[in-house]
C-alpha cells in the first residue's frame, strides 16, 4: 500500500544533513503524520498514518483521500482545507476518538497528523472530577457564585449533601478499584434521578452533592432526598460482587440574604451529620438548633481533648457482691470526667464523642492504668473490671496497653478483668478475637457486658471462652416480671453449661437480690448493695462489709 | 481477559399492580425492550411474572449483565429486588433467547412465590434461587414461553 507513496524528495532540494536525520526518524518512528495537497490528497505519509487509514481511502487511481476519516455529512474537513489556517478536529475512529491537526497551508502542502485525542486537561479538568465525569468543587464555586448574582424569587435553590454509609467498608474489603467504580454507578444513579435539572458534583472521596432549583419548595426536595436516599439502596452488582450500601442526605437553601456561600455547605453538612446520627439511610433538613448542637459539641470536644492533661478524669469504684455469703468480690472500675465547666459528666455523655474523635485510645489506657494500679494498693485481691470501647482493639494498642498497665503496677493478671460489649464482636470478629486469647493467655479475665441486649449471638460464646457473663440491668431492675425472670434463668443456665460465672448489673431492691440468689447468680452489683464510691473511701467500705459479714 | 459467564437470578415487586389488564402493556413494553437490548448485548434469560412478583434469570458475560441489570435496577415499575443468585456458570441455558417470557398463573407457580417474603434468610432465598431457576429452566424447555 505504501508503494505509491515513495517520497519525492525533489520538492526541496535545500534539505540538509540534519533534515535528513529528522525525515529517517519521522518515517521509522509511530507518529502519524501526512503531508496532503490543498485538496485534501495525501501526498506522503508514515506507515503509522496509513495504518489509521479506512479501506475507503484509496480512490480508483490508487490515491489516498484524507476525507475517508470523516462522515459523508461531516463538512469540517472542507471548512479546514478552504481556510489556510490550522486547527484542530476531534474524529471517531474505531480505536478511540482521534485528534487530527490540520497544518497551515504551505507551498508544499499541509501537514496533518493524527493523535489519541484527549480531554483537554486545563479547561476540563478544572471543573470536572476525571472518575466520574462530575463536576468538582470548582464547578460547585461557579454555580453558587451564579446563585449570589441572580435572584430567583419563584424558588428556592437547594443544596443535597450525600454521604455514603458504607463507603470505607467496600473499599477495605473490595479494594479501590471496586470502591471507585461503585462511586461512578452512585454518578450515574444520581444523575439519573435528578434528571437533568440541576448538577450532581463529587466534591472528594465519596462525598458528593447534588444542587439544583426547587419551585415547589419542599415537596419537590423531599420526593428528590426520598428517591435518592431510596435508589442508592438498592443493590449494586459491580465486578462479579454484589455490594449493598446505603446514604445519607443532608439538605440546605440557599439564602441570598448570607454573603458567604460556605456557610450553606456547612449547614447542609451539619444536616447531612443529622441524618447519620440519626441512624443513617436517610434525609434530614437543615434547621438552627443543628446550628447550636454543633457548637455545644464542638466545645465538649475542644474540652474533652485536654481533659486528660490537665487530669480532670476519675476512676469511681463499685463493689460487686458474691451472692453466697455477701462477700465483696470485686469492684467494676467507671470513669468519671469533673469538667470545669460542665461539673461531673457521666460517660454516657462523652464516651460517644471520645470514640468520634480518637481520644477513647489515650482515655481508654488511662483508665486501665489507673484501675491497675489502685487496685494495687487494695488491702485485700479484689479483681478489678474495666471497660472496653470496641474501637478500643483497632490499632492494636490494647494489648501492649494493658501489658504494660500490669507491669507497672504489679498487679496480678488475674484480678483484671475487661469488659467488652457484643458490639466490639459484630465487625472485624477475627482481628478482635486474636487480641482477646492475648490478653486471656496472659491471664486477664474477659468478661462479656450488657449480655442479652444486642445481637445475644451464641456465636459469641462459641467463638471465645469468656470468663464472665454480665446480664444486662434491663433484665434486672424494675419490677421483676415473669419473662425477665425466665430470661435470666436461662441466661444463668447457659453460663454455668458454658463454665462462664455470672454476674447481674442495675440491683436496686431486696426483691431482685432475693431473686438473683435463688436463680444461682453468682455476683451483682447495683445501688442496692453500694453506690460507685471514690478510690478512698473503698477501705473503710471493706471494713464496714467485712463487720456485718462476719456478724452474719 | 477470559469471558467470564454469569448467571443471575432475582425476585421482585411489581409497583403496578396486579391488575392484568394494566398490566399486560407494560410487560409487553418490558419484553420488547429487553429482547432488543439483550441481544445486542448477548445477555439471555427468561422472565416471569406472577401474582405482583417478578422473577428473572439473565445470563451474559459479567460486563454485558452488570450494565443490563443497573438498568433494571432503576426501573421504577418494579421494587425491592432481591437477588437469589449472581454465580460463574460454565455455559448458558438459555441459549436461543435473548429474553424469553414465562407465562402467569398456575398452581405451581403461585406456591413458588407466596413462599417468599421479604425478608428471606440467607439459606431460603438460596433454595428460592434454585427453585425459580429450575422453575424457569423447565417451563422454558417445555414451550412455556
Ligand atoms: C422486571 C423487569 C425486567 C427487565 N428486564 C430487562 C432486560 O432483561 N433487559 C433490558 O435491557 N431491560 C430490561 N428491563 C427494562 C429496563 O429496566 C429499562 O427500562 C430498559 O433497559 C431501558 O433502559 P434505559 O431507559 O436506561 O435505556 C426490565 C424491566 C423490568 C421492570
Amino acid at each position: 500500500m505504501t508503494d505509491h507513496l515513495t517520497p519525492d524528495t525533489s520538492t526541496d532540494g535545500a534539505t540538509s544533513a540534519a533534515g535528513g536525520l529528522l525525515e529517517q526518524a519521522v518515517r521509522s518512528g509511530s507518529l502519524a503524520i501526512a503531508l496532503v495537497d490543498a485538496q485534501g490528497t495525501i501526498v506522503d505519509a508514515t506507515p503509522a498514518f496509513i495504518d489509521l487509514l479506512p479501506p475507503e481511502a484509496v480512490e480508483a487511481g490508487g490515491a489516498l483521500r484524507l476525507d475517508a476519516l470523516f462522515s459523508p455529512d461531516d463538512h469540517r474537513l472542507a471548512a479546514g482545507l478552504a481556510s489556510d489556517g490550522a486547527g484542530v478536529l476531534r474524529i471517531e475512529h474505531s480505536g478511540g476518538p482521534l485528534a487530527l491537526s490540520l497544518g497551515s497551508l504551505q507551498p508544499v502542502g499541509r501537514l496533518v497528523t493524527l493523535m489519541p485525542f484527549l480531554e483537554s486537561p486545563c479547561i476540563d479538568k478544572a471543573v470536572s472530577d476525571p472518575l466520574t465525569g462530575l463536576g468538582n468543587r470548582n464547578a460547585l464555586k461557579q454555580i453558587l457564585a451564579q446563585w449570589q448574582a441572580e435572584a430567583d424569587p419563584e424558588a428556592e435553590r437547594v443544596v443535597l449533601m450525600i454521604d455514603l454509609d458504607r463507603f470505607k467498608q467496600v473499599n477495605d474489603t473490595l479494594g479501590h478499584p471496586i470502591g471507585d467504580d461503585l462511586l461512578v454507578h452512585v454518578a450515574g444513579r444520581l444523575e439519573r434521578t435528578l434528571d437533568g435539572d440541576g448538577a450532581v458534583l463529587r466534591l472528594g472521596g465519596d462525598e458528593m452533592i447534588v444542587v439544583y432549583r426547587d419551585d415547589d419548595y419542599p415537596r419537590q426536595t423531599e420526593r428528590m432526598a426520598q428517591a435518592i436516599v431510596s435508589r442508592l439502596a438498592r443493590t449494586f452488582l459491580i465486578g462479579g460482587h454484589q455490594i449493598d450500601i446505603s446514604a445519607s442526605v443532608g439538605i440546605a437553601c440557599f439564602d441570598p440574604e448570607e454573603g458567604d456561600t460556605s456557610r450553606l455547605l456547612m449547614h447542609a453538612d451539619l444536616a447531612l451529620y443529622a441524618a447519620k446520627t440519626g441512624g443513617r439511610n436517610q434525609y434530614c433538613f437543615f434547621e438552627p438548633h443543628l446550628e447550636s448542637a454543633a457548637q455545644a459539641r464542638r466545645d465538649m470536644e475542644v474540652r474533652l481533648r485536654r481533659a486528660l492533661a490537665l487530669e480532670e478524669f476519675q476512676l469511681v469504684y463499685q463493689p460487686q457482691i458474691s451472692l453466697s455469703d455477701g462477700s465483696i468480690s470485686g469492684f467494676e472500675a467507671l470513669i468519671r470526667w469533673v469538667s470545669e465547666d460542665h461539673g461531673v459528666v457521666l460517660p454516657a455523655q462523652f464516651i460517644g464523642l471520645a470514640e468520634e474523635i480518637g481520644e477513647i485510645h489515650a482515655i481508654g489506657e488511662w483508665a486501665i492504668r489507673t484501675a491497675c494500679r489502685e487496685a494495687a494498693g487494695w488491702d485485700a485481691p479484689y479483681s478489678v473490671a474495666v471497660n472496653v470501647s470496641p474501637l478500643q482493639f483497632e490499632g492494636g494498642r490494647l494489648v501492649t496497653a494493658v501489658a504494660s498497665a500490669l507491669e507497672e503496677s504489679g498487679l496480678d493478671p488475674g484480678r483484671l478483668e475487661l469488659e467488652i460489649t457484643e458490639e466490639a464482636l459484630i465487625d472485624k470478629t477475627r482481628e478482635i478475637l486474636e487480641q482477646l486469647w492475648t490478653l486471656r493467655e496472659m491471664g486477664v479475665c474477659i468478661a462479656m457486658d450488657d449480655f442479652g441486649t444486642g445481637y445475644s449471638s451464641l456465636g459469641y460464646l462459641r467463638n471465645f471462652p469468656f470468663s464472665r457473663l454480665k446480664i444486662d440491668q434491663s433484665f434486672v431492675g424494675g419490677a421483676p416480671d415473669e419473662r425477665s425472670r425466665t430470661l435470666v434463668s436461662a441466661i444463668l443456665v447457659l453460663a454455668n453449661e458454658l463454665d462462664m460465672t455470672t454476674i447481674a448489673g442495675g440491683v436496686e431492691t431486696e426483691q431482685q437480690h432475693q431473686i438473683l440468689t435463688q436463680s444461682g447468680c453468682v455476683r451483682a452489683q447495683g445501688h442496692f448493695f453500694a453506690p460507685p464510691m471514690p478510690p478512698g473511701a473503698i477501705a473503710a467500705y471493706c471494713a464496714g462489709v467485712a463487720k456485718t459479714v462476719g456478724a452474719g | 481477559m477470559p469471558e467470564r459467564l454469569r448467571k443471575l437470578v432475582y425476585l421482585s415487586h411489581a409497583t403496578l399492580g396486579v391488575e392484568m389488564r394494566l398490566l399486560l402493556p407494560e410487560v409487553e413494553d418490558i419484553l420488547a425492550t429487553s429482547r432488543r437490548r439483550n441481544a445486542e448485548s448477548g445477555v439471555t434469560g427468561a422472565l416471569m411474572f406472577n401474582h405482583g412478583y417478578f422473577a428473572q434469570v439473565l445470563e451474559g458475560r459479567q460486563d454485558a449483565l452488570e450494565a443490563t441489570f443497573e438498568r433494571i435496577q432503576m426501573d421504577e415499575r418494579h421494587d425491592h429486588v432481591s437477588i437469589l443468585a449472581y454465580d460463574i456458570v460454565p455455559r448458558r441455558v438459555f441459549e436461543s433467547w435473548s429474553m424469553g417470557w414465562v407465562g402467569n398463573d398456575d398452581g405451581q407457580t403461585a406456591g413458588t412465590f407466596a413462599g417468599l417474603t421479604e425478608r428471606v434468610d440467607r439459606q431460603t432465598r438460596e433454595l428460592a434461587g434454585e427453585r425459580i431457576y429450575s422453575l424457569l429452566c423447565r417451563r422454558m424447555h417445555d414451550g412455556g414461553a
